[in-house]
């Protein structure tokens, strides 16, 4: 059980700039070096990660349980999320020391657009992965609209898309 | 503002209970910016950059320095058990279920496009409302326009990227101050 939180927790200290970079190097170590899970397992788990809503991490829990039942779920979650959490914590205590600094003032303006980069970057790789058809395409701007009519907030759309997609899964 | 952790304990739970088929930042913008109005969008923007740099998953990460900015340490972890509750008790449902589940069914499949889709559409439109708080300078386009190239395109580590435009960028806005 030690063995399998400082693994996870391995893991979540090293995955810098989020868990997705570090997933081979994950998937190594469970499937080949520890031999924790079979490659199916690794696989199947990661799908249904993307099936629970919330961070798509939260699939370590899935190989936590798979390998230690309720408690390796628990620990194998603590592990990846703790230096995070911590980290995340520790930022904002120094954030709120340093942000009236000249500098800081200078620094900040500059996350900005660097950020909005970044954002781009994300819903670019999200694209790329679900607009698989002409239909989809469609769909994207006729929920993007309805969002920016400010009818409709994220939560509806999200619940919206899922039931368009089980009337038209065919065509998606 | 005085915002109680119960409080921010439920915003997050709310974010982890809706946020199906990825995009999850775009859905705490909505939340704290536009309808509890906790956060400015600099603000959130900042957050948004800032957990890049750090260790571990950076949705959930967004949602603990977030809500550490609001209300400390309890704010920062009744956020990130908020937004994992849910996923978390679902996720060992399924692992439970995990030697029985061999069929997908074909809706199922249909459901998780369609949330990747609106996925897309929700982020897109997040991004477009913190575009004016973002591009303030003219110089903004290209620091952004670097980092998406860099990060999405070129796929280089998001802290090399930040070490080579973070000193520009200041360069940059401070020259323009000046």
């Amino acid at each position: 059980m030690l063995e399998l939180f400082l693994e996870f927790l391995r893991f979540g200290a090293l995955s810098i700039g989020g868990g997705f970079a570090l997933l081979s190097e994950i998937k190594r170590i469970l499937v080949v070096e520890r031999a924790w899970l079979p490659a199916h397992v690794f696989v199947d788990g990661w799908s249904l990660g993307q099936f629970v809503p919330g961070p798509n991490m939260l699939c370590m829990a899935f190989y936590g349980f798979q390998i230690h039942g309720i408690f390796g779920a628990m620990l194998a979650w603590l592990g990846m999320f703790a230096p995070g959490i911590i980290s995340s914590i520790a930022a904002a205590k120094a954030w709120q020391q340093i942000k009236d600094a000249l500098w800081a003032k200078t620094f900040r303006a500059t996350l900005l657009p660097i950020g909005f980069g970044f954002g781009a970057g994300g819903v670019y790789t999200l694209a790329k992965v679900s607009l698989s058809s002409l239909l989809a395409v469609v769909l994207v701007l006729v929920l993007a609209a309805l969002l920016q009519s400010k009818r409709f907030n994220p939560m509806t759309v999200v619940f919206l898309g899922g039931l368009i997609g089980i009337i038209t899964h065919f065509w998606l | 503002m005085n915002i109680s952790t119960l409080e921010i304990f439920k915003a997050f739970l709310l974010i982890g209970a809706t946020s199906f088929g990825g995009g999850g930042s775009a859905h705490v913008q909505y939340h704290l910016v536009e309808r509890l109005k906790w956060l400015s969008l600099e603000e959130y923007l900042e957050c948004y950059s800032m957990v890049q740099t750090l260790p571990g998953p950076t949705f959930s990460n967004l949602c603990t320095h977030s809500a550490a900015r609001l209300k400390g340490w309890r704010g920062g972890i009744a956020a990130v058990l908020g937004v994992n509750l849910p996923g978390f008790l679902m996720i060992l449902t399924l692992a439970a279920l995990y030697s029985s589940l061999t069929i997908q069914p074909s809706w199922l499949v249909g459901f998780l496009k369609g949330v990747a889709i609106a996925a897309v559409a929700i982020s897109i439109i997040a991004l477009a409302r913190v575009a004016p708080a973002a591009m303030r300078a003219k110089f903004s386009w290209l620091l952004a326009a670097a980092a998406f190239i860099a990060n999405a395109i070129l796929h280089i580590n998001i802290l090399l990227v930040l070490i080579v435009l973070v000193p520009i960028g200041m360069t940059l806005e401070w020259r323009n101050h000046a």
